[in-house]
């Protein structure tokens, strides 16, 4: 018999976790039901079979709601409101009548017909978030398709009794709230967004996902098993015994750390010999606040603000930001809240939609847009410090290459001060101020920036790529991109030695292989993804800073990045080998 | 019945959520609603229509009500709309 090769598809990682299973797959979408002719006197049993089929949807989709505002509260659940006013929506339901009367056929088959054209001229509508309301429109008809043929609504996987991954070319918002919690242990689909109500469902349900597998639907077959990466966006098909041992390892030291470290959420992270590391946390979205405090993280030291401001394709102005930024630092007070100035290429922005580049990573974006748009830059700025009033909060700033921009955002970050004053506004005199270090430029001029700023945070992925000049996302030089790069690591150390407190928020933070030399470099802080937060406690706790401190050296000197990963892990594996195994 | 010219002043216009609240208002009352913005006008008790409108920010639109409720049917409709759909 043939060999099954193992096979590796790549998509976006929206909700972490590994697990491994066979597979089922779901097939998307609603199939058009059988049509036949209808006779006069069989009209009244049809409108009857509607109406029962239209109950019980609304009794479903009620039952629906109920569940996710319970699971992760009104906002989430309103996505349903909408879903409940298609059910019984007037225009559909006149031209229901019309069309029904004139074809003759049974009510499924007009009905289907009626809805698809409505979905159809929905499609044309030019907003793009109405236009992403068909996919609501469908499941409406779906369920009420299979109401109607009798049937009790199941959902996708409740009639395979094995635990399994769910493989799908989409699943609308509905089908993810309505797994099977018991049975579907996580899910991929081929098409969605990082930024879907699906990828936000996903992550209150604690199920790892993927999303936008291209070829998905082609390349998995029924009842392969499967592993799920949620952390790095991998599904693997036919593992191969090796990946398959690999990901049973990676799991178990994932679970077992955790279990270890439930128990200390409260212990200082410190090194053995005393130094105190802050070990913060990654957000970006408003509905992972409530796991902030239960990871033991202190504070925020990375608040993404892109997905809040672009999500809908409208820029939420200084009020609107002001409550949402409030928002967050109430929940983490007393621990601090670092907030980023808009990150994003100008492309993204709702009002420049014009914007080409043929080099955007070396192009308009981060503080240079801010920059070049003070007006939008200041409404942040403002409602970044009016939040500031509420506990405690700091800023700092994407993509500066110089002293220059640092002067120039201190003034812009200055006149908002000076206006909330005129307006008698409260905010905190003492909020930090800080500039990422992610550019090469900004990294050798540290000791020029210092005197300036109250805070440095490394973002480790751009520093690397701009450093080495590698695009991890090109397929032909993605292994080029090695984060423990000689030249990287003296970068990051001639920041930290600019003597002011220097964070890392990449994911070089969250490597446990490398938290020994960032440690050793002199690192104060780590900002990491709120799922590893226990894990990099643990990995510090155990830790001696004196003998960190000397590898770093050592490392400073080596030739090249697998000569510096290995002196790094040796103390990794010495000092917490059981995260490991 | 009775006539009004409104203007859409919650930022991201009528989109899903404020069309399914100015449904629901709509038919809480017994008053026919029609909407009606350039050339088109829809019933105001169906969300299809409502969001096939697309009315965006700043866009105007006329209401006519009409029934025994009328009044009241109105009132509440521009509290709605006035209030930007209790938006920020």
């Amino acid at each position: 018999m043939m060999e099954t090769l193992e096979r590796r598809l790549r998509g976006m990682p929206i909700s972490p976790g590994i697990v491994i299973a066979t597979v089922k797959v779901e097939v998307a979408g609603s199939t058009a039901p059988g049509i036949y002719s209808i006779r006069r006197c069989e009209k009244q049993a049809e409108w009857d079979r509607l109406e029962k089929a239209l109950c019980r949807t609304e009794v479903e989709l009620n039952e629906l709601k109920a569940r996710v505002e319970h699971m992760s509260g009104a906002d989430e659940a309103a996505i349903f409101d909408a879903h409940l006013l298609f059910l019984r929506d007037r225009s559909i339901m006149s031209k229901l009548h019309v069309e029904f009367d004139a074809r003759m056929q049974n009510m499924e088959a007009v009905y289907y017909a009626v809805v698809q054209n409505f979905m159809e001229l929905m499609r044309r509508v030019e907003d793009a978030y109405l236009r992403s309301r068909v996919a609501d429109m469908e499941d409406v008809l779906r369920r009420v398709l299979k109401n109607m043929a009798g049937e009790h609504h199941e959902c996708p996987s409740s009639r395979d009794k094995q635990p399994h991954i769910l493989a799908a070319y989409d699943l609308s918002p509905s089908s993810t709230a309505d797994l099977n919690r018991d049975l579907v242990r996580g899910f991929v689909t081929e098409a969605g967004s990082t930024v879907s109500h699906t990828a936000i469902l996903a992550r209150s349900l604690g199920l790892p996902a993927i999303v936008g597998i291209e070829q998905l639907t082609i390349e998995v077959k029924a009842g392969q098993e499967v592993i799920i990466d949620g952390y790095e966006g991998l599904f693997i098909l036919n593992p191969s015994p090796e990946t398959k041992e690999e990901y049973l390892n990676l799991r178990a030291e994932k679970e077992k750390a955790y279990k270890a470290l439930a128990l200390m959420r409260d212990l200082p992270a410190e090194t053995t010999d005393g130094r105190h590391i802050r070990v913060a946390t990654n957000v970006e979205f408003a509905h992972e606040y409530s796991n902030i405090t239960a990871s033991g993280a202190e504070g925020v030291g990375l608040y993404r603000t892109e997905f809040f401001l672009l999500n809908d394709g409208n820029m939420p102005n200084e009020e609107e930001q002001y409550v949402h930024y409030k928002d967050l630092v109430e929940a983490c007070a007393p621990e601090e809240v670092i907030f980023r100035s808009l990150d994003a290429g100008g492309d993204k922005l709702p009002f420049e939609r014009d914007v080409k580049e043929d080099n955007p990573f070396l192009g308009w974006r981060g503080i240079r847009v801010s920059l070049s748009r003070p007006e939008i830059f200041k409404d942040q700025l403002r409602a970044i410090l009016r939040a500031s009033a509420h506990g405690k909060a700091g800023v700092m700033f994407p993509m500066i290459s110089g002293y220059t921009e640092v002067i120039r955002v201190k003034k812009l970050l200055q006149d908002c001060r000076d206006e909330l004053n005129e307006r008698g506004q409260a905010y905190d005199p003492n909020l930090r101020v800080g500039v990422m270090i992610e550019v090469p430029s900004a990294a050798m001029m540290a000791d020029v920036l210092a005197p300036h700023v109250d805070f440095f945070s490394i973002g480790t992925n751009d520093l690397t790529q701009y450093t080495i000049a590698v695009d991890r996302v090109n397929r032909r030089v993605a292994d080029m991109f090695r984060p423990a790069h000689p030249g990287v690591i003296r970068l990051i150390d001639q920041t930290i030695r600019a003597g002011i407190p220097t964070a890392i928020c990449g994911e070089t933070g969250s490597d446990l292989n490398l938290v020994p030399l960032l440690i050793g470099l002199g690192a104060t802080e780590l900002s990491v993804g709120v799922h590893v937060v226990p894990l990099i406690r643990y990995a510090i706790r155990h830790l001696n800073y004196e003998e960190c401190r000397e590898m770093a050296q050592l490392a400073l000197k080596a030739q090249d990045s697998s000569a510096i990963k290995k002196l790094s892990r040796e103390i990794a594996i010495k000092s917490y080998p059981n995260l490991f195994h | 019945m009775i006539k009004k010219q409104l203007t859409v002043l919650n930022k991201l216009g009528i989109h899903a959520r404020p069309a399914a609240q100015f449904v629901r208002t709509a038919s809480r009352y017994k008053a026919e609603v029609v909407v009606a913005s350039d050339e088109e006008s829809i019933d105001g008790k169906s969300i299809m229509g409502l969001m096939m409108l697309a009315v965006g920010h700043g866009a105007s639109f006329n209401i006519t009500v009409d029934g025994p409720d009328e009044e009241e049917s109105m009132a509440a409709l521009v509290a709605l709309v006035e209030n930007k759909f209790g938006e920020a």
